[in-house]
């Protein structure tokens, strides 16, 4: 008896530092920045009052910036998912194969796994840079000395900066497919071998449905990813030309560092909270749901 | 009729290596240019078509790395941006947020993680507890950005190292128990109950026996919040900006205030490089599992 209310006691000893923790430090800041956005705080000013639903009315109905912010992000995020999905499991089916030099071509195309993304953003300024840019001279080869203006021009920078986020996702989502292609069973495919079935089908009809599972999970990742979208659109483009690549993340950014406008930055970070609330959920609800 | 299947058999290996080139180039090229252009001096740098290979195509002259390391003692300052002080103390912050930030957020996240594998809560399941864990990483930074700003400033702790230390081991202590969770559930219980029933108690046993144990684990898991704390920009930017300059913030105001000093950038892009890149090659293998957050198994 007393034996079991020490382990009940010891348990919560050890759970209970890291949730206060993280409840304190964690997630009390998210009510505090809920009862902000019903608010017209501004950093400096005096006072300041409860405006309901003002700050939500405005941004939806008569923001244009925000508006033009939030179609940015789900662009970035469409392209962003699809882009990078669809280059990652290219990559992982070729690194399935059976290769010479396996390991070095594996830790090659893991390298930029783990580069901060300040840094890739700076990489990928110098590689597109339009006067001396490696890439910009490739373009200007392939064109016959057409230049081009990868960061100048508002539809080629929101290109830009999905493809520099696809680049520094690849590694990771290649190798997670990687892994989950491995850990395939094999009869399957073996019968359907016997069957006679051809690549195109075997991968159709057997690995694609196999492999949903993970896929599901990695684009749910993905979506989370990309609603905080930030320092890449920060390093490379700033937003710019205009706003064309400026995300809901960085459209706080500057209501709030910029202007000050705390409570009104609070509401559009609360827009993009709610759309990662839903995405959590789908992930509990399908990805950890399933595996239990 | 084999001899047919072999002639096909070649093409498509042939295809498959090229394809595997090019995803080579793809995935590498980028830091290997960044890594030469640092080593190239003024002219090499602003040639158009550029220079691709070191002594090939150019000599190298480490302006970047002498103005970067050492404030330009050797090549003189007309060619860049004297960076020095800068670099290190900013390298120095860096370091010592991830340390101290990697430190708490193990201590606190392993204690859970063992209380989460090894018992079980009856009012509120295990699996909830875990998930209401990651769901913290799940939430936009935007969004508790604005209230992290006012507490610090309440506290005093805007531009101070302690406020993205906080800050920084509140966002990977999720990360910590997720991943040593998987850890200890894959752990033998027999050892630790036979020292239980030695008489050891409960934190007896986990420090003596699961940490020591876990070891592999725990410096796996410590290197990753390492790494997450030096690549963090968000928090860096807004809670750290003129005292605590934090090596990713420093680096992202360089660009605009080196200009085009292409050389001193990127010697500074491969500093900030080099310890994600290391920790990158020890870890891959062990955290991807992890990190799919139960979608990988096996």
């Amino acid at each position: 008896m007393t034996r079991l209310k020490q382990k009940d006691l010891i348990k919560l000893a050890f759970l209970l530092p890291a949730i206060i923790y993280m409840q304190g430090f964690g997630i009390f800041p998210f009510i505090f920045s809920l009862f902000l956005s019903f608010s017209d705080y501004r950093l400096g000013s005096e006072t300041w009052k409860l405006t309901g639903f003002d700050n939500y009315v405005q941004l939806i109905t008569g923001d244009y910036r925000f508006q033009r912010t939030t179609l940015n992000t789900f662009m970035i995020m469409a392209m962003g998912v699809v882009v990078s999905m669809s280059i990652s499991l290219g990559f992982s089916l070729l690194l399935s194969r059976e290769l010479r030099f396996k390991r070095f071509i594996r830790a090659a195309y893991l390298s930029p796994m783990f580069l901060p993304a300040v840094t890739a953003g700076v990489i990928w300024i110098l590689l597109l840079d339009e006067n001396i840019g490696p890439l910009q001279w490739i373009a200007m080869t392939l064109t016959g000395g057409i230049r081009a203006h990868f960061r100048g021009d508002p539809t080629s920078a929101l290109f830009t900066v999905v493809a520099v986020d696809a680049w520094m996702a690849l590694p990771f989502n290649s190798i997670a497919l990687l892994a989950g292609l491995e850990s395939m069973p094999i009869d399957p495919f073996e019968s359907a071998k016997v069957d006679g079935a051809n690549r195109f089908q075997i991968f159709r009809h057997i690995t694609l449905p196999l492999l949903a599972p993970l896929l599901l999970a990695l684009v749910l990742l993905r979506i989370v990813g990309l609603l905080n979208f930030f320092t890449i659109a920060y390093v490379v483009t700033y937003g710019g030309p205009g706003m064309a690549t400026e995300p809901v993340s960085l459209f706080v950014y500057f209501t709030t560092m910029k202007f000050f406008n705390f409570g009104y930055g609070c509401a559009a970070a609360y827009t993009l909270l709610i759309i990662a609330l839903m995405v959590s959920f789908l992930y509990r609800r399908f990805v950890l749901g399933r595996a239990r | 009729m084999p001899k047919a299947i072999k002639v096909t058999q070649i093409i498509e290996n042939f295809f498959v290596y090229l394809m595997i080139l090019a995803g080579l180039v793809f995935c590498v090229f980028p830091m290997y240019y960044t890594i030469t252009t640092g080593l190239k001096g003024p002219f090499d740098t602003y040639s158009f078509p550029p220079k691709w290979v070191p002594f090939a195509d150019f000599i190298p002259m480490p302006v970047g790395w002498d103005n970067t390391l050492f404030g330009g003692k050797f090549f003189g300052l007309v060619t860049g941006v004297p960076l020095a002080p800068e670099v290190i103390r900013s390298t120095i912050n860096t370091v010592i947020v991830a340390m101290s930030s990697s430190f708490i957020a193990m201590t606190l996240g392993c204690l859970a993680a063992y209380s989460l594998t090894r018992f079980k809560f009856q009012k509120i399941s295990n699996d909830t507890i875990s998930f209401y864990a990651l769901s913290q990483w799940f939430l936009p930074a935007a969004a508790a950005i604005i209230p992290y700003f006012l507490i610090m400033r309440t506290l005093g702790l805007l531009d101070t190292l302690l406020g993205l230390v906080i800050v920084h081991s509140v966002g990977n202590t999720p990360f910590v128990i997720w991943l040593m969770k998987e850890y200890f559930a894959e752990m033998p219980v027999e050892v630790e109950e036979s020292a239980l029933v030695d008489g050891c108690n409960y934190l007896d046993a986990f420090i003596r026996i699961v940490l020591p144990l876990s070891t592999p684990g725990l410096a796996v898991v410590f290197l990753f919040c390492f790494i997450l704390s030096w690549n963090e920009f968000f928090y860096a930017l807004i809670l750290g900006y003129t005292n605590v300059r934090m090596m990713s913030v420093f680096l992202a105001g360089s660009v605009g205030r080196t200009g085009t000093f292409w050389y001193d950038l990127c010697a500074l892009a491969t500093i900030s490089m080099i310890p994600p890149m290391i920790t990158g090659f020890l870890i891959q293998k062990w955290i991807v599992r992890g990190l799919t957050f139960g979608a990988v198994k096996g």
